[in-house]
């Protein structure tokens, strides 16, 4: 286990850090228990010359938990279903990083 | 007051009576969606009438819209260009106040829906007298 897989590990079992979370591919099948890094700043984007505040949403997970996400698939977080739009690795293949 | 700071202003009057009055002018700050932000723009087109010397001037400013949705883009840019040709001369402002057709963007920032933005171009046609400038 390298230095990156021991930080991500201590992150995602970090209360604070990340919730608990149940991962399904398609949205089906029995589901797979992991530990999510939720992110939601408001950044700002541009369009022509004017500047707007848009709300984004990131989600992130160990490749370790969830060896394969896709768009599409979701994660149930308590009664919240969020869906992935987009899912990418680190340069480690350590975490995935997702919009939501 | 200048006819273009007039012609400016009567403009930022109509696009006020859209969106309940979200529309502001030159703004700079970060807005939220929807947002209908005033452009100053530039002047196009003068033509130079003598006895009496006056100018008749083409001015062209930028709305920029931007919203959540396409439709909700399109029912924006619907209801601006609607409020401007209901009366071309934005009260008695100008001679002649014309929306182009609009370029249009997606707004996108990681982790985000997308936005979409519109820059609408709007032909003012005024007349000044004494200098282009005044």
């Amino acid at each position: 286990m390298s230095a990156f897989d021991t930080a991500a590990a201590t992150i995602a079992a970090d209360p604070n850090m990340a919730t608990a979370a149940t991962f399904k591919a398609s949205g089906a099948g029995p589901g797979v228990a992991c530990r999510v890094v939720r992110s939601r700043p408001d950044l700002i984007g541009q369009g022509f010359g004017t500047e707007v505040i848009l709300a984004t949403h990131l989600l992130a997970v160990r490749v370790a938990e969830v060896p394969e996400v896709a768009k599409g698939d979701t994660f149930t977080l308590g009664h919240e279903v969020l869906v992935v739009r987009s899912a990418t690795r680190d340069v480690e293949n350590t975490m995935w990083s997702m919009e939501i | 007051m200048s006819a273009r700071e007039t012609a400016l202003v009567a403009l930022l009057g109509v696009l006020a009576t859209v969106a309940d009055g979200i529309a502001v002018r030159n703004s700079t700050a970060p807005e939220t969606v929807p947002a209908i932000v005033l452009r100053d723009g530039n002047q196009t087109d003068e033509e130079a009438v003598f006895s009496p010397l006056m100018f008749n001037i083409t001015h062209q400013a930028e709305v920029e819209i931007i919203a959540a949705t396409e439709a909700a883009l399109d029912a924006l840019l619907v209801a601006v260009a609607g409020a401007i040709t209901a009366d071309r001369t934005l009260g008695g402002a100008v001679s002649f106040a014309h929306p182009e057709a609009p370029s249009l963007a997606t707004v996108d920032v990681e982790g985000s829906a997308p936005a979409f933005a519109a820059q609408l171009p709007v032909t003012l046609m005024f007349t000044a007298t004494g200098s282009p400038a005044a």
